[in-house]
């Protein structure tokens, strides 16, 4: 159900994936003060918790570093709050150094002058290693806040920081300020935005996913990481809370059905939920990642399964399945108020949510055959990823030659 | 302007005053300014008429559509040359032949389908339109009509997305998605004039989201379009309809374009990457100016049309900055206007002021003057805005269309709540508007058709409201709005604050209930006691119903006493009585009579003398009781003090009355006991409380203080509870934590064996001896802890001081004079007033200082 499940630890990947991405792997670091919810976050965002259960999170008490393998490889690291980084005993080359995104929690239902003083001093010693860091600052726990009191509170704040890094001198560090909480999906968003910035292919798959939607009449598109429920792009049109809900729910209940249905042909094992996440995971065409061909190989009998999903999520809506001999997991949902929605995967972790009004959806062939279409362009799109990385290795192996010609 | 201003400081006025007295004011009508203009009213003349003629003629006007098609086409062309001079007209001419072949065709496709549609949406505004504007489709206008602004539609084929009008308005561009295209626009109709459809597809054409009209007429006429699939393109549509060029810098889609109002070469474009960009469309090499905010995408920007260099960006974080064009460093200004992305900007025509609307649903009206970054004005909306705009001339109106939503608002800014205008002539979302002079909004919609309204005729959606509303605070003050149609102005004026009663503030019950007398023995004293105190507290209902009851249960000797004041009504009263008491005919019904006189009290000045008389009359020659009895005023009383949730005088008449045999049981008496004494408890009048269940007869209130009988104790040092479970190594003798003596007298600091005294708000405890001794002396406690333990004992110390003092003083003044009044002890109360007093429940009377409770002496 979570990352962890399939992380380091875990048998199918191996641990040698994990070594070879770490060098490359931007880093997530969660930092604020103590009791401000990082840790309930990182559980909630990453590894299912359900909100509730996160009031019996115990402090953290040392550096929790969590690797995400997802559409991107990441790690988050949870810091306890307690914790004083910049003692001189600290190394904060060794923690800033690598860091894609530094997200700040803020308690805004506690008094956050401290948390604010805190924030200061964070983002100058960061800077100061490393400028290239984008700072987030999630003002948290906002869901006990009226609406009023909530935009007083961002606007106090983002004042407040904005001035005193001026005073520093700091004109040129931007921080994004996102109001959270971790019983909505606001957390979500805000994560998807953080996400986001660390994805260099962002603007092609937004310019892709522009020209999906302009070309088939869709509304809205979103390109959803399946297990995390953050979207990694859109198009570029406003995301309003309420399509971004609807879609992140109708994972939900995609991955409910497929785990109730697409159970049965497996059976045998005792950790049927835990494996049917996999199962769902393995919605993929075994071309995109060659890596994972013994994956493929041992648990080929879950392709009939995504398959099935596929279909039986879409005979839910009394639609007919396309599922058409690809493995791929589908769905189409009709709403009472004439929105479709519809569910495409990309890729082993992607899926592509659109939300489409009915008329629109007649011409549902030429839909799917655009949707195919933004496939290819984003294989396209990870092949050169993917060619890259080859490229590098080879000439790193190349290097490891080299020096081990040169060795004695 | 200034008119309008004034306006607004009254209505700043007014609004204190709402807020004084808490007031819920009603929504009251906000009308037009101007006088309504008849000729276009609704339901009126033309509207109206061809909306009923287009039934019958819908097929021909199809047909009719064909036919003038050429003609049709000419005289647009003519009035689109009619722009530039007759120079440019020839040329214009020549330039014909090189658009003429496919836009003739476009407009002969779109010509004859929308002549179809046209017959069928006039005719279902004629089946449908009743009571609003028919809505009039006329594709071909005939040249010099001179007819006002009709509503009418136009169908593109296409969904529409943005439009943007020529300088002087007789023009538009619409675009969409699989449209780009330049209508002519009149009063009464709109024709396709250049599809630049064709032209786009060579250019790999995907639909545009955005469209804006260079500043420029004529044969510099630009346009700049924008995207789905990324650059944005330059048109120039003055001679040929050809691309000027194609914009590709941004690394992200493009979100919103815009041209400076006034150096007709200056675009600015927002976009995805987070840059603002400055392209002077001269300089085709030169890259543009950008302005950066990092990590933040632009929504939205927009130029003051005040201002050169003046522009203001709006981002998806919810930011506005405001940018000064000469330094694209860093941003003059920066503040955070919306929860949620930025949606729509608009300048206000002053330059001073700006409108944006954001995800968290609301269009928020910003003083760019001003240094407080607080919005001046808020309106929330039913959904997010996709476009404001100012009304031309009318500085506080403003025109917005939101997302998914096919109707657009025109609101008020200074009357947030309710729309003045909802223009629902779409079937789909409404995308974009745009005024194009102070009565006509043009829109454009996902349903495929511009739409051109005259905002003026149609029915203001304030009107449908109710327009008077009143509310009532808890002081009794009554506020109401009278519902004038009229000006804004009149309505403020008409808001009137009259408190229509005197200030009924309840009486502090610390006040009265202390004092009230319960006792059952005399009741006749309780009563009269009781009736004057609450005329004291201005309770003069309750005071009547004291008197009331006193002369219900009280000897007779004492009535004729009352009967002595002298009144001519009473003679007549009098006679009438006694000759019905002669003659012994009905007895009862006099009965009634005074019964009725004592519950409604309103009547009371009237009649009231008639008891007394009665009284006196009956009872000269045999001071018996009276063998009528009053049960059923006595209950009635009652219901009406409990509906008046006045408990304090049901319990108090139940005290009182509590030795009357003849009274009959109330089976609510016990609630009114139980809600009382918890009254009483709250205003920490714990012995009164005590007092009143003490007095109760009511077994299970009567023994309510003897159910939790328990008293915790606390440590006198370190005030931490002692616990009473089982006795620790030390016992009870002292504290588990601080180890202290628990017991032990604060004078002679030994252990208190025996009665061990204590004050129960410093905890401190003696002997019972020392604590007498110490007492009559002074007010505070031994320990030196500073508590007023006996407060009582300092009172009487300082009136001792006091007397003493004034002793001496009169002794020094007088020397042998000894004065026989007590200075100290005036006389209880103020001589009772005349029970004749004019009525104090007269709507008349006011009373509106006199709501402090009188202090009482303790009797």
């Amino acid at each position: 159900m979570s990352y962890s499940d399939y992380g380091d630890n875990d048998p199918i990947y191996g641990d040698d994936l994990a070594d070879e991405d770490r060098e490359s792997r931007p880093r997530l670091m969660l930092m604020g003060l103590r009791r401000s919810g990082k840790s309930s976050i990182q559980r909630v965002v990453f590894h299912k918790m359900s909100p509730t259960e996160t009031l019996f999170l115990e402090s953290t008490s040392k550096i929790n570093k969590d690797n995400i393998h997802s559409f991107i490889d990441f790690q988050v690291w949870d810091f306890p709050g307690q914790m004083d980084f910049f003692d001189p005993t600290f190394d904060t080359e060794a923690i800033f150094g690598e860091v894609g995104a530094l997200v700040f929690v803020i308690d805004s239902q506690d008094d956050y002058m401290e948390a604010l003083a805190r924030l200061h001093s964070t983002v100058v010693a960061a800077y100061r290693v490393n400028p290239n860091i984008t700072f987030e600052v999630f003002i948290h726990k906002v869901d006990g806040l009226s609406e009023d009191y909530k935009i007083d509170t961002q606007r106090d704040i983002q004042q407040t920081t904005t001035d005193e890094l001026a005073d520093a001198g700091l004109e040129n560090v931007q921080l994004a300020f996102y109001l959270t909480s971790i019983y909505d999906h606001s957390i979500f968003e805000a994560f998807s935005k953080v996400i986001q910035k660390l994805i260099p292919q962002l603007p092609t798959l937004e310019n892709l996913l522009n020209i999906l939607c302009a070309n088939s009449g869709i509304e809205k598109a979103f390109l959803f990481d399946v297990i995390s429920k953050i979207y990694i792009a859109t198009d570029s049109s406003p995301v309003d809370s309420q399509s971004y809900e609807i879609c992140s729910d109708m994972i939900d209940v995609i991955i409910d059905i497929s785990s109730i249905y697409g159970r049965a042909a497996i059976g045998a094992k005792s950790q049927a939920y835990l494996e049917d996440q996999d199962g769902q995971e393995e919605w993929s065409r075994p071309d995109i990642d060659s890596r994972s061909d013994d994956r493929e190989a041992s648990n080929g009998d879950n392709h009939s399964q995504a398959v099935a999903t596929g279909s039986r999520a879409g005979s839910l809506s009394n639609l007919p399945t396309q599922t058409g001999g690809n493995h791929e997991a589908f769905s189409v949902i009709k709403m009472g108020n004439g929105t479709v929605l519809y569910l495409r995967e990309v890729n082993k972790y992607l899926a592509l949510i659109c939300l489409l009004r009915a008329e629109t959806f007649e011409k549902q062939g030429l839909i799917d055959y655009n949707v195919h279409c933004f496939k290819e362009a984003m294989d396209q799109v990870f092949e050169l990823k993917r060619a890259e990385r080859n490229r590098r290795e080879m000439e790193a192996n190349q290097q490891q030659q080299l020096n081990g010609m040169y060795d004695p | 302007m200034a008119q309008e201003a004034a306006r607004t400081g009254e209505k700043g006025k007014d609004q204190e005053v709402h807020g004084k007295v808490a007031v819920v004011a009603a929504e009251v009508v906000v009308a037009e300014e101007e006088d309504v203009d008849t000729a276009i009213h609704p339901g009126s003349g033309s509207g109206s008429g061809l909306g009923m003629i287009a039934p019958g003629m819908g097929i021909g006007l199809g047909g009719l559509g064909g036919n003038n098609l050429s003609s049709g086409s000419k005289g647009n062309n003519n009035s689109y040359s009619s722009n530039s001079n007759n120079n440019t007209s020839s040329v214009s001419k020549g330039n014909n032949n090189n658009y003429s072949s496919h836009s003739n065709i476009n407009t002969l496709h779109t010509g004859s389908r929308a002549g179809g549609s046209a017959g069928g949406a006039a005719g279902a505004g004629g089946a449908g339109g009743a009571g609003g504007a028919g809505v009039a489709t006329t594709l071909f206008p005939s040249e010099g009509s001179s007819k006002p602004h009709n509503t009418y539609k136009f169908d593109t084929n296409g969904t529409l997305w943005a439009l943007s009008a020529s300088p002087d308005f007789s023009m538009v561009a619409v675009v969409g998605r699989d449209v780009l295209k330049i209508l002519s626009v009149s009063d009464n109709s709109a024709e396709e004039i250049v599809n630049l459809k064709t032209v786009g597809i060579r250019n790999n054409f995907a639909g545009s989201m955005d469209v804006k009209w260079g500043p420029t007429t004529g044969r510099d006429a630009k346009i700049a379009t924008l995207g789905t699939n990324g650059p944005i393109v330059i048109w120039d549509v003055g001679t040929q309809n050809k691309i000027d060029r194609h914009i590709k810098e941004h690394t992200r889609a493009v979100n919103r374009i815009c041209f400076s109002p006034q150096e007709p070469n200056l675009l600015l474009s927002a976009s995805q990457d987070g840059t603002v960009r400055l392209w002077d469309l001269r300089a085709r090499d030169r890259p543009g100016v950008v302005m950066e905010a990092k990590a933040d995408n632009v929504r939205e920007v927009q130029f003051n049309p005040m201002s050169m260099t003046d522009i203001v960006a709006g981002y998806e974080s919810g930011n506005l900055q405001r940018w000064d064009l000469r330094n694209a460093s860093t941003s003059e200004k920066k503040f955070m206007a919306h929860m949620g992305f930025v949606t729509s900007l608009d300048f206000h025509p002053s330059g001073r002021f700006l409108a944006s609307g954001g995800r968290d649903k609301t269009i928020k009206v910003w003083d760019m003057e001003d240094e407080k970054r607080r919005e001046i004005h808020t309106i929330p909306t039913i959904q997010y805005t996709t476009k404001v705009q100012w009304r031309p001339n009318k500085t506080y109106h403003i025109a917005a269309c939101f997302k998914d939503e096919s109707s657009v608002q025109v609101f008020d800014v200074r009357r947030p709540y309710v729309p003045l205008n909802v223009l629902s002539q779409h079937d789909k979302d409404a995308t974009a508007i745009l005024w194009k002079d102070t009565d006509v909004l043009w829109t454009v919609s996902k349903d495929k058709t511009f739409t051109s309204t005259h905002v003026k005729g149609l029915v203001s959606a304030a009107d449908m409201l109710p327009s008077g509303n009143a509310a009532m605070n808890c002081f009794g003050q009554l506020a109401f709005t009278v519902g004038a149609k009229g000006n804004l102005d009149t309505f403020e004026k008409d808001l009137v604050l009259k408190p229509s009663r005197p200030n009924a503030r309840p009486v502090a019950l610390d006040g009265s209930s202390e004092n009230y007398s319960t006792e059952g023995g005399n009741v006749r004293e309780a009563c009269e006691h009781n009736s004057n105190i609450a005329w004291q507290a201005n309770r003069y209902r309750d005071s009547q119903t004291w008197t009331a009851l006193k002369l219900f249960y009280s000897d007779m000797a004492e009535s004729s006493v009352v009967v002595a004041q002298p009144d001519t009504t009473p003679v007549v009263g009098s006679e009438s009585v006694l000759t019905s008491n002669k003659t012994t005919i009905d007895h009862d019904d006099d009965d009634s009579d005074s019964s009725d006189t004592v519950t409604h009290h309103s009547h009371m000045q009237q009649s009231r003398p008639a008891i007394p008389s009665l009284f006196a009359i009956k009872v000269s020659d045999a001071p018996v009781k009276r063998d009528w009895s009053h049960e059923d005023t006595i209950n009635k009383m009652l219901e009406f003090y409990s509906e008046q949730g006045e408990v304090q005088m049901c319990v108090t008449i139940l005290l009182v009355l509590a030795d009357e045999k003849s009274l009959p049981e109330f089976p609510r008496s016990q609630q009114w006991f139980g809600s009382y004494i918890d009254l009483l408890s709250r205003f920490k009048l714990w012995s009164v409380a005590t007092a009143v269940s003490q007095a109760c007869k009511d077994p299970s209130i009567h023994s309510m203080n003897q159910d939790s009988t328990t008293i915790h104790t606390s440590c006198s040092h370190c005030m931490k509870p002692i616990l009473t479970r089982a006795p620790t190594s030390s016992g009870f003798w002292a504290c588990d934590r601080c180890h202290k003596v628990l017991s032990s007298c604060s004078i002679c600091h030994k252990t208190v064996r025996g009665i061990f005294t204590w004050c129960a708000q410093c905890s401190h405890g003696f002997h019972l001896q020392h604590a007498q001794e110490w007492f009559s002396q002074s007010a505070e406690c031994p320990t030196g802890c500073g508590h007023q333990c006996f407060p009582e004992m300092l009172k009487i110390q300082q009136e001792h001081e006091l007397l003493l003092q004034q002793q001496q003083q009169q002794q020094q003044e007088k020397g042998t004079d000894e004065s026989t009044g007590d200075p100290m002890h005036p006389p209880p109360y103020p001589p009772r007033p005349h029970h004749e007093h004019h009525s104090p429940y007269s709507i008349h009377h006011s009373h509106h200082g006199s709501n402090s409770v009188v202090p009482y002496n303790v009797t």
